[in-house]
């Protein structure tokens, strides 16, 4: 069984767009609940939420992109980034974050979500 | 509080009714989950006995989460029975509402873990193995629960149960005096004058374990307490009462009239700035009568500044001494990390923890996958191609930025510089790489490509015998695919730090891997491997220590401040505020008029010519 498609240049271009897209949108500021399904799992410095969960709780923080990568898997597309998160001080931290994403009906929306200070 | 992915009627059939313990129907529970790569690739055992991932140690930590009801005395002899004998545990210790214990063997443990989902005084219990047990000082933690081992200052400190549900029903008698009908308003004033404390022989006043023990039953029997009077107890700190919010999540309306608080930053272990369980939904807070309230209020634009303090560990409350103020933020909202927190990761109200697996079957893969992969990647990584799928991906990523943990910002050693050439060459960072032709090339697709990309790499150790080092999630996906069938696969991501060959140089990294079972007569499984990978995604980093992913108990939450004392962190705060200067340079200008505030404060008008444009916000 195939459990990847061997990678063909403009397959990858595709897969390079959804993920680019995604992560404009969500980095924006006070953006990215929408892309959370009741169904996802989060998991937030080693504490596992649903997405319904995480929504209640989603934290206001602001987060600088510095790295950025991503694979296709199946139908499904795994980003991975990496940056700092800032907070009201200006105190920084870094964060990395891995995202699988699917395809429903044109939009984008998060399967998993697993965030970490590093 | 949340249940991980517990999906109910939504999941599809796996491990329900019993949570998560035992997930019979995954694919990964089956097979072999030893954790014994073949040694003879390599002559050696790739897996060592004292590896971070899969460690034999005898003690075994198991956490429980979800008791409320019932003592502790009660909840030991019940497991007791459950699980058929003595459980014989070693210690016990509270991180909040999560009980961590130590039992003396890993069948121990497996038996609790079976447990999980089982019924305790009303509430569901769940167990979790701490493959990397959360570590304790000595004394720490204990929870002031009656029938506990802290119970001191209660009749002499005996702590046998007998004596505990004497002190229980003598506590349950006083509130029920001290509870209005509604069962929403507590009054805990003057409690050193009250009559059955003092039958109990306790003293407030010395001794604020009391509060606990009553903060502890007044949460079981009054889930709806609203509004809490603390006045007239004396208090000059807040500790035997902090942590409030975990016993009245809702509290809207607290009064600490006429107590001895000297400064606002003993609110601090009320609020985000100071505890994992803040008390967002509060509106009203009195200070009145207390030496804090006169010494802001004379202060010159006092009460200004006094509002100020109040809202930035409240920003729910709308009426400060009995006077209206204009509120920052809806009650319950979340509020990023408070200004000034040492810890970064108070923003969400849950602790940080090392470890994740969603479930035992995960948990043993991601172990015995990764003591396996490290040792054939630092060993023999050409050994690594029985281990890659035939359609495998493998890409590297190189983040630059500067570390930012203040641990090793202040090590000299750090300030070394790194050359990053070689991973550069291969980096297919997305965010800065913009070339087409550099972003496809940078993508190995198939087993072949992958192998030549890693063996290209240098050399690498990493340093799998220190657990503290590494930190992974794992957790398990259904991957659909158009052109194909459809797949569980387990995505396991790691971090930690490895040191290259021959230059010695470190580097911190985030490995994010997907996995699939490895199929029975595959050369991974005939090597002891329990899985293929299919997606292997690397992230190289300068050196940024490992103390953000180490839960709050241990030194790292003193080194994450930088070494400032409270004083000084205070002083920082508050001058960065006026001067809107970052932290970092904040500190530095203190530290250049040594300390003195004051004098700092005066002579900014004069300096702030002179500052370097990125010294300010």
């Amino acid at each position: 069984m195939n459990f990847n498609t061997i990678q063909q240049p403009n397959m990858q271009s595709q897969t390079i767009n959804t993920a680019e897209k995604f992560v404009d949108l969500y980095y924006a500021p006070r953006a990215r609940a929408k892309f959370y399904q009741d169904t996802t799992k989060v998991i937030w410095n080693g504490t596992g939420l649903t997405g319904s969960e995480f929504k209640q709780k989603m934290p206001n923080i602001h987060q600088e992109v510095h790295g950025m990568d991503c694979h296709q898997l199946g139908d499904l597309i795994l980003v991975n980034t990496t940056g700092v998160v800032k907070d009201k001080r200006g105190k920084k931290q870094q964060f990395a974050q891995t995202f699988v994403l699917t395809k429903q009906g044109g939009l984008t929306y998060i399967v998993s979500d697993c965030f970490r200070f590093v | 509080m949340s249940q991980f992915f517990n999906q109910g009627g939504r999941g599809r059939g796996r491990g329900r009714g019993r949570g998560r313990g035992q997930s019979n129907h995954s694919l990964f529970a089956a097979g072999s989950v030893d954790g014994a790569f073949d040694a003879s690739a390599n002559g050696s055992a790739p897996f060592s006995e004292a590896s971070a991932f899969g460690t034999t140690d005898k003690s075994v930590q198991v956490s429980i989460k979800g008791w409320r009801g019932g003592t502790e005395a009660a909840l030991i002899k019940f497991l007791d029975n459950k699980v058929g004998r003595p459980v014989n545990i070693e210690n016990i210790n509270y991180i909040g509402d999560i009980m961590y214990i130590s039992v003396p063997s890993r069948d121990i443990a497996q038996d609790l873990l079976k447990l999980t989902g089982i019924r305790f005084a009303g509430d569901k219990l769940s167990f979790q193995l701490r493959t990397h047990p959360v570590k304790f000082r000595a004394g720490a933690n204990t929870r002031d629960s009656l029938g506990g081992a802290n119970t001191g200052g209660i009749e002499g400190g005996s702590t046998s149960s007998n004596d505990s549900s004497i002190v229980k029903d003598r506590l349950m008698t006083l509130l029920q005096t001290r509870v209005d009908i509604q069962g929403s308003s507590l009054d805990l004033s003057f409690l050193a004058q009250d009559n059955i404390i003092a039958s109990l022989g306790a003293d407030p006043l010395r001794d604020g374990k009391i509060f606990k023990a009553i903060l502890v039953i007044a949460a079981q029997m009054y889930p709806n307490i609203v509004t809490v009077s603390l006045a007239n107890n004396g208090f000059q700190s807040l500790k035997s009462v902090a942590d409030l919010g975990a016993y009245f999540p809702m509290l809207r309306n607290l009064s600490l009239m006429n107590n001895m608080l000297s400064n606002i930053s003993e609110l601090d272990c009320l609020s985000s700035i100071g505890s994992t369980v803040p008390l967002s939904h509060l509106s009203e807070l009195i200070l009145l009568g207390n030496p804090v309230c006169d010494a802001e209020l004379n202060q010159p634009n006092g009460s200004a500044i006094y509002v100020d303090k109040v809202q930035q560990r409240f920003p729910t409350v709308s009426m400060l001494d009995m006077n209206p103020v204009t509120p920052r933020a809806q009650p319950g909202q979340p509020t990023a990390t408070a200004p000034g927190s040492g810890s970064e990761s108070k923003i969400l109200p849950f602790p940080t923890e090392q470890i994740f697996a969603e479930n035992q079957g995960i948990s043993d893969l991601a172990n015995a996958f990764l003591a396996g992969f490290f040792g054939l990647y630092d060993g023999n990584r050409a050994g690594l191609a029985d281990i890659y799928d035939q359609t495998a991906q493998f890409s590297l990523m190189v983040d630059t930025t500067q570390p930012t943990s203040s641990f090793i910002q202040n090590n000299p050693d750090s300030q070394k510089h790194i050359d990053f050439t070689t991973y550069l060459n291969v980096s297919r960072n997305l965010a800065r790489t913009k070339s087409h032709q550099k972003r496809i090339s940078s993508l190995a697709s198939g087993k072949t490509a992958v192998m030549q990309a890693i063996l290209q790499l240098p050399a690498t150790q990493h340093p799998v015998q220190d657990a503290q080092r590494f930190s992974y999630d794992a957790w398990e996906m259904h991957v659909p695919n158009s052109e194909s069938s459809p797949q569980t696969v387990a995505t396991v991501v790691v971090h930690g730090e490895f040191t290259e060959q021959p230059t010695r140089n470190v580097f911190s990294f985030d490995r994010v891997f997907v996995l699939a079972p490895a199929l029975p007569g595959s050369p991974a499984a005939s090597i002891g491997s329990p899985c293929i990978i299919i997606n292997d995604m690397l992230t190289i980093r300068k050196y940024n220590g490992f103390h953000s992913w180490l839960p709050e108990q241990t030194e790292a939450s003193t080194t994450s401040t930088g070494g400032l004392t409270a004083e000084q962190q205070e002083m920082a705060r508050a001058l960065q505020e006026q001067t809107r200067l970052t932290a970092e340079w904040t500190i530095k200008y203190l530290e250049n008029y040594g300390w003195n505030y004051q004098v700092a404060v005066s002579e900014f008008p004069q300096i702030r010519g002179s500052l370097p444009p990125d010294a300010f916000q």
